[in-house]
């Protein structure tokens, strides 16, 4: 419990149904491992449609933890939300494409705005345009 | 009997006298021979073509070719007969920099004389016989005698004054060299600046589209600050798309292939997307032969269909006007 009370928390803001995940600090493997937990802990809630990770605060990202990033976006997909990540710095993309490393399957955005249309603009599978409004009610009813 | 003996005797005597005559002869001979060789060797010694100088322990000149008299401006008349102490007066020496005074104490033949040899020691040398100043080369040597006990020193000294300005040539035109050299990369430095900024220009087509058309040979380093630049506009400028208009690339490898593709994935990764347009007919049939992968990317013919396949995306972004099927179109391209 005191190890835990110790480790750095990423705070997950919920927003009209999305979560957000606003990365400000240089990520240590431990804080990435909590911040995977927390978000899975999240979706399971199952209120949440989307989940947007900004990492405009981050000037490096080695490769467990780009890894964490690319597995905490396929788990929330699997567990049905969609994921963006945004706001990767210039200098960053340019090292993870020298370095192979292409966070295949995770969808990217300029900025939190772009990241947020972008979530409104991926329906559920199958889910017809009109009904994806009540997409809370729908899934509250499941 | 007594004058037998004597007789005897007065053979005896002419006998040694004429051993003592042949002696004599043979005395003057070799004497003769010895002088003829030392002669031979004071004139050998006269006219080297160097200057050779030997002193006793107090700096008494023993022997000096007149070539050193010459060289070193000692006068006829006065025979030099200084101690080693008094060398400096009405003398100047200095160092090959020409302004470090050389201490009397540390010149060559100084050190000769307290038992050190000195190799190639070069000196400035100047009084008021020789005013105009000498290069000296020198070497210089303790002289032994058979029982090995220090009885002077021996120096000879070269001229190097021809050797010295030669040197001095060469290093002037070094430095002019070396200046001119670096006044040429620098040049050469600020026209790759120049080439690069002209070479790939980024350019706003319409809100949230830039362009980068791509002309000529890409290298790695070309490619890098290509990737660079184009990720910087991005992020300023904010913008979704980025037409890659490659009109003006005539030949592709698969180096260069692989670089697009890194900007391609780069550019996506921060959140904007790649489109390709503008691929030559030469290019496309490298592109086939290479099997390079160009699957996940869109490429439209020519700028004008960029633009429009950039502009149809971003309207309908912009409205929200998408329909599932459109979502599942672009799902099934980007990711």
């Amino acid at each position: 419990m005191v190890m835990m009370m110790e480790t750095q928390r990423i705070p997950i803001v919920r927003l009209s149904g999305k979560l957000i995940v606003s990365i400000q600090t240089a990520l240590s493997d431990t804080v990435v491992d909590r911040l995977q937990q927390d978000v899975a802990a999240a979706c399971e809630r199952g209120d949440a449609r989307g989940l947007v990770v900004d990492v405009s605060g981050v000037d490096v990202l080695d490769s467990y933890i780009t890894r964490s990033l690319r597995d905490l976006a396929v788990m929330a997909r699997l567990m049905g939300v969609e994921t963006v990540v945004c706001g990767l710095r210039p200098a960053v993309a340019m090292t993870l494409v020298e370095m192979g490393m292409e966070l295949p399957g995770v969808r990217t955005a300029l900025n939190l705005d772009r990241a947020l249309a972008l979530l409104d603009s991926l329906q559920p599978e199958g889910l017809p345009n009109d009904l994806a409004g009540e997409g809370d009610e729908w899934e509250g009813e499941a | 009997m007594e004058e037998g003996n004597q007789g005897s005797e007065i053979e005896r005597l002419k006998a040694e006298l004429a051993a003592l005559q042949q002696k004599l002869e043979e005395r003057e001979r070799s004497e003769a021979s010895l002088r003829a060789e030392n002669e031979s060797l004071r004139a050998f010694f006269r006219q080297l073509p160097i200057a050779v100088w030997a002193t006793d322990l107090s700096g008494n000149v023993i022997m000096g070719n007149p070539e050193s008299d010459r060289l070193l401006g000692v006068p006829e008349t006065k025979p030099t007969a200084l101690p080693v102490e008094d060398w400096g007066d009405g003398a100047i020496y200095l160092h090959a920099d020409r302004s470090t005074p050389y201490p009397v104490e540390d010149l060559p033949h100084a050190r000769a004389l307290r038992g050190e040899t000195v190799r190639t020691a070069e000196l400035y040398f100047r009084n008021e016989n020789v005013p105009d100043g000498v290069w000296l080369e020198v070497h210089s040597a303790p002289l032994r005698d058979a029982s090995g006990k220090q009885t002077g020193a021996v120096s000879v000294f070269i001229n190097s004054e021809a050797r010295k300005n030669f040197e001095e040539e060469v290093a002037l035109r070094n430095k002019e060299l070396v200046a001119s050299e670096s006044e040429k990369s620098e040049l050469i430095a600020r026209l790759r600046m120049a080439v690069q900024e002209l070479s790939t220009p980024i350019l706003t087509l319409w809100e949230d589209v830039l362009a980068l058309p791509v002309i000529g040979v890409v290298d790695s380093r070309r490619s890098a600050e290509m990737m660079e630049r184009l990720l910087d506009e991005i992020v300023r400028s904010q913008s979704r798309f980025v037409i890659i208009d490659l009109t003006g690339v005539e030949v592709i490898d698969t180096s260069t292939a692989d670089h697009f593709m890194k900007l391609v994935k780069a550019v996506g990764l921060i959140g904007a997307r790649c489109v390709l347009t503008g691929i030559r007919p030469a290019v496309a049939q490298t592109l086939v032969d290479l099997d390079v992968n160009f699957g996940q990317l869109e490429t439209l013919r020519n700028l004008k269909h960029g633009l429009r396949y950039c502009l149809r995306w971003l309207d309908a972004e912009d409205t929200g006007q998408n329909t599932v099927s459109e979502g599942e179109a672009r799902r099934a391209r980007w990711s």
